[in-house]
Order: structure tokens, then sequence, then C-alpha cells
């Protein structure tokens, strides 16, 4: 049964049905309306009871199917450090300024991927870093700042 | 032929200004550089130079990313070519014969049968991109709400019936992209739609955020979990195709230009589906089929010529309907509206050195890319060995600037991240995001015209049905996923896709 659980047909008939039940759920808030005049919620609750119904027959499909896909084999790692950088990036940004943040990013990106020399991240950092404030700040005016203020 | 003519000249006098003439080259080299470059596409790009644009004048801003996008196709076949890697997603047809020519030692003459096939489809999609949107938007005129939102409709049922993979879950994406539109302040009743509160949602999620995470972001990271090993290089050659190789290279550059300009105009459809299509016909037409895969010229020459017409001519009913057929049109809308230009089809009557100089600059950025690709292929390919540790760090730090620069708010950076994880999530259930991004660009659309049809109607959804050009439109939607349903074509459609 487990083995049926977590095929990837499956699971993504879950997630959408997921979705569409927070959908319905969050627009029961909403006014309805009347076909005439529809309200903010007319819309979304009629996508959500869609979604909630595609979802259920694609989970279904997977689970009744006799051979479907099992979800492929992952390695998390590489998605992981990515969004790591990513954060790293959003935390830095505004408080220790454009320079911090892309070499933060880098420095921790860069670990999604082996091999990991010291003296290549801090080249890699330091140019990406150059070039963003050269390009954006610079040459472009956009107002970023630069170092902590 | 004055018609034709004059707003042609004004355009390319618009066009070959210096300053227009910079943003066309720069807008072709970028393109031609991340179609070279793997793991990142036109959509990425774009969005990622939104903010650039703010600087520039409306019309050259355009100029520049139209160039990203028809580079990009042009870019994308090097790689295809040479190392048998697509560099962009509608390349990857063109991998199974131009690496199979590369082999043979005949990659010169592959790579200057895709940049020429390509060269005369753009062309043709240029003049033909001049002369149907001014019919199209005399079309236009007749739409009202019913129209518009059958037609949004239809867009949305071909998208799904293209994608990939199984039916359903294009239809969910496409469902799921519709809600993820209609997130923010609902603009008829001034109502906060799944905002949480959050002020930042309260315009909706950003097109951009969105675009990052699902299609940057996941891609990285599927394409570092792959560690993938490349193809040795392939020799060049001469690039000068011999006598037979023309010959057969140029009716089947004809056949992908009128497929590909055909497919382009279609909503989700593209440069993909053009390229797929182009090649499919070539091998139904050809007297050997068993050749196509093998090395035939004319599996190079039909689907490049198909990618760039279709790349040309998706461009038709932004300008005259301002409906986006795929996420670079939605992005180019984007651009368009950073400078308070609504498009429909009032632009062209109300900015005709806008719409006709960019029409214009895509000819001669077709002529530069011939230019970019075929004597300067060496650059292109010394790029392809800087190491991908090297390269996604800089496309990753150029993201999250990108994301950030829109609209100075960090929220947005977080958003993207969001967005990264649930776009690797759809990766690995086998779910395609494209749907989902068209679903999100048209939903707000569709539902504001689906009200306003129904106020008219007092709520009898028969309008839909009654007015022709809506019923039409209806029933074209309805016929396709019927026969996308239907078990003989099911099968068909998935032949299509195994090849």
């Amino acid at each position: 049964m487990f083995e049926r659980l977590t095929r990837a047909e499956t699971l993504a008939g879950l997630l959408f049905a997921a979705f569409g039940a927070a959908a319905v759920w969050l627009a029961a808030d909403y006014p309805y309306g009347t076909p005439t005049r529809m309200g903010a919620g007319f819309v979304p609750t009629g996508l959500g009871w869609g979604l909630v119904a595609l979802g259920a027959a694609i989970a279904v499909a997977g689970l009744i199917a006799r051979d479907a896909d099992a979800l492929p084999q992952s390695d998390t790692r590489p998605l992981l450090f990515l969004l790591l950088g990513v954060a790293a990036f959003a935390l830095l940004l505004e408080r220790g300024g454009l320079v911090a943040a892309i070499a933060a990013c880098v420095a921790v990106a860069r670990l999604a991927e082996r091999p990991y020399r010291w003296r290549e991240v801090v080249l890699l950092a330091s140019g990406l870093a150059s070039a963003g404030a050269l390009i954006f700040v610079l040459g472009l005016g956009l107002p970023i700042p630069l170092v902590p203020r | 032929m004055n018609e034709l003519f004059d707003p042609l000249l004004l355009g390319f006098s618009v066009a070959l200004t210096p300053g227009n003439l910079f943003w066309c080259l720069l807008g072709a080299l970028l393109g031609t550089l991340i179609g070279v470059l793997p793991g990142i596409g036109p959509v990425a790009t774009i969005a990622m130079l939104l903010p650039i644009t703010f600087q520039l004048e409306p019309v050259g801003a355009l100029i520049m990313l139209a160039g990203i996008y028809y580079g990009a196709q042009y870019g994308g076949s090097t790689t295809a070519i040479l190392v048998n890697m697509p560099g962009e997603s509608s390349s990857v047809v063109t991998c199974l014969d131009g690496f199979a020519m590369a082999r043979r030692g005949r990659a010169g003459a592959a790579l200057a049968v895709a940049a020429l096939a390509s060269f005369f489809a753009g062309t043709v999609a240029t003049l033909i991109v001049a002369l149907a949107s001014p019919a199209m938007v005399k079309f236009a005129m007749l739409f009202g709400a019913a129209e518009y939102f059958s037609l949004m409709a239809f867009g949305l049922v071909a998208a799904i019936v293209l994608a990939h993979g199984s039916v359903a879950k294009a239809i969910a994406m496409t469902v799921l992209g519709l809600l993820l539109g209609l997130c923010g302040t609902d603009v008829n009743s001034g109502t906060q739609r799944f905002t949480f509160g959050i002020p930042e949602l309260s315009d909706g999620i950003g097109f951009v955020p969105l675009a990052m995470g699902l299609f940057a972001i996941a891609e990285i990271a599927v394409q570092l979990e792959k560690h993938f090993v490349r193809d040795a290089m392939a020799k060049m050659g001469t690039l000068w195709p011999t006598r037979e190789e023309a010959k057969e290279a140029f009716p089947a550059a004809l056949r992908g230009t009128a497929v590909g300009s055909v497919l382009g105009v279609l909503p989700g459809g593209g440069a993909l589906l053009a390229a797929f299509a182009a090649y499919t016909l070539e091998k139904r037409l050809a007297k050997d089929p068993s050749r196509f895969g093998k090395g035939a010229v004319a599996g190079v020459a039909a689907p490049e010529s198909a990618n760039n017409a279709g790349a040309q001519t998706s461009f038709i009913p932004m300008l005259a309907l301002g409906i986006p057929p795929n996420a670079v049109m939605a992005l180019m809308i984007g651009a368009m509206a950073i400078h308070g230009i609504v498009p429909g089809p009032q632009v062209m009557t109300r900015e005709p050195d806008l719409f006709w100089g960019l029409v214009a600059s895509m000819w001669i950025g077709n002529l530069m890319l011939v230019v970019i690709n075929l004597p300067l292929v060496g650059i292109w390919v010394r790029l392809l060995r800087v190491p991908y540790r090297l390269l996604y760090p800089a496309i990753l730090v150029f993201c999250c600037i990108g994301v950030y620069a829109l609209n100075n708010s960090v929220f947005e950076v977080y958003l993207t991240l969001g967005f990264g994880v649930l776009g690797y999530l759809f990766v690995k259930l086998g779910c395609e995001p494209a749907p989902l991004l068209l679903g999100f660009i048209l939903g707000p659309m569709m539902e504001e015209n689906l009200r306003r049809a129904m106020r008219l109607s007092r709520g009898d959804p028969a309008i839909f049905v009654e007015r022709p050009i809506s019923a039409v439109l209806l029933a074209m939607a309805v016929v396709l996923l019927i026969a996308v349903l239907a078990p003989s074509l099911r099968r068909l459609r998935e032949k299509a896709f195994a090849e």
C-alpha cells in the first residue's frame, strides 16, 4: 500500500486536491454574489472545487493503476543549498548591503556542487559582487544599498 | 501596397537609430548567450533584465527583450549540434539530426543550415507579423467580453493539449495557475483574496518571482542533481553545405516556416511545439524516414526554421489583442506596463513608432544573429567549456538581484524561494509548469471578462454560445479537448512526444 501512496501520480493528485481545498476554504470568507453580479468568492470557489475533483481523480487513478512510475530518486542537497543561498541574499541585502549579500549567496549556494575550492569560491564571489555593484547600482542607478548604512 | 510599406518604413526609421540598433544587438547577443548556456531560458533571462528596462525608452526596451527571445532560439541550436545538449528546450529536436551530422564531420554545415533556415524563417515571419497584425486588430474590434473569455479558454485548452505528459495533470496545473493569478485585491469589490494579511500580496503574486522560482531555481537544482557529463565536442568542419544538402534543406525550411508561423500564434504554442511539429511533418513526408536521427539535413532545417518563425509570430496575439500566448509574451506585456502602455488593439494606432519599430527590429535582429552565430561561433563554443559550478552561482545571483530590483522588495525574494520549492516538487511529480504559468497570466483577465459578460447577459451563460465568434472559439476548445482525450488520438500524441 505504501508503494502505491508514494507514486508520483498519487502524490501529485493529493497536492492538487490540497491546494483546491485550501482555495475553497479561504474563499468561503469572500462574498459569493450571484451569476449576474459575481462576488470575490464566486470564481475562486468554483475553481477550488474543480481542483479538488481533478486532484482526487488523479490520486485515485495513481492508486488503482497496476504499475505506475514511482517517485524518482532525489538528492535534495543541491536544492537545499540553493535555497539557503537565496535566503542568505534576502536576509543580508537590506542589512548588510549588496556586496555582502552577493558574497554570502555565492558562498552558500556554491556548496550545492562539489568540488568546493576555497580560493575559487572567494574569486567567484568577489567577481560577482563587483559585477553586480557595477552593473546594477553604479550603471543602472538602482536604489540598492551597496554597504551597510 | 503603401499600407504595408509606409508603416514598415516608419518602423525602420525607428529601429535604425543608433540607440535602438544597440539595444537590438545587445538583446541578440544576450539571447545567443543564454541560448548557448544550458539551464537558463529566455523566461528567466527576460525576468532578470526587466529592471534594466526601467531606464530605457519603451521602444528600446521592447526591442532588446524581443532580441533575447529569438536570439535564444538561434543560440540553442549551436549547443544542440556541437555537444548534443539542447541549450534551449525548443532545440531538443535539433539534437537528433544536428549532432548526428556533426558526428559525420558536417557540424559546420549543420550550423550554417540552422542559422540560414532560421534567418529565412525570421524574415518571412516578420512579414507575417507586419501583415497579420493590422488585420487582427480590425478583427479584435469585434471582440466583447464574451469573445475575450472564449479566446482565452481556447488558449488554455491549447496549452493543455500541447503540454507533455498526462492531460489530467496539465488541466490541474492550469486550474492551479488560474487560482494563483486571482491572489491579491479583487478589482471589482476591493476584497483581499488569498493574501493572508500580507501587504506585499495585495497587488497579487508577482509574475517574476513565480517564473524565477518555477523555471530558474528548480531548473538549476535539477541540473545539479544530474551531474551530467558532456559529450565530446564535435569538430567544426567547413561551414558551407554541399549542393545536395542545400537542396534538401530549402523545402524543409519552407515547410518549417509555415508550420512554425501558424503554431506560434496559438496560445500555449510557441517555439517548442513548432519545432516538434515541423520535425514530425518532415519525417512523414520523407521518402526514406529511416535517415532521420542519423543526420538528415531536413531534420535540422525544419525544426530550426519552425522554432524561429514560431517565436516571431507569437508576437501577433500579444501586439494585436493584448493576450500573451506564452510566458515570454507575458513578460513583454509586463515591460510595456512599466512604461504605462496598455497592450491591446489600440497600441498600433496610438503608438505606431513602438509597434512598427519593434516589427522592423525583428528583421534587423535576425540579420545580426546570422553574423553572431556563423563567423563568431568559436566564441560561443569556448563559453561551453566554462564549468557549471562557476556558472550557476552567477545565474542565481542575477536572479536574486532581478527579483529584488523589480519592486525593491525582499519579500519577493522569499516568494521566489517558495516557488523554487514548488517548482522542484512539480518536476519530481512529473507536472509541467508551462500550463500553470499561462493560467496564472490569464486568470485575472478571464475572471474580469467572465464577470463583465455575465453582467451584460443578466446572469445567462448562453451569451457565450449565442455570440458567433465566441461560440466558434468555445467549440474549437471542446473539439480539441475531446480529441486529446479520445484513445486513438491520445496514442498519436504520446507517439509524437516520444519521437
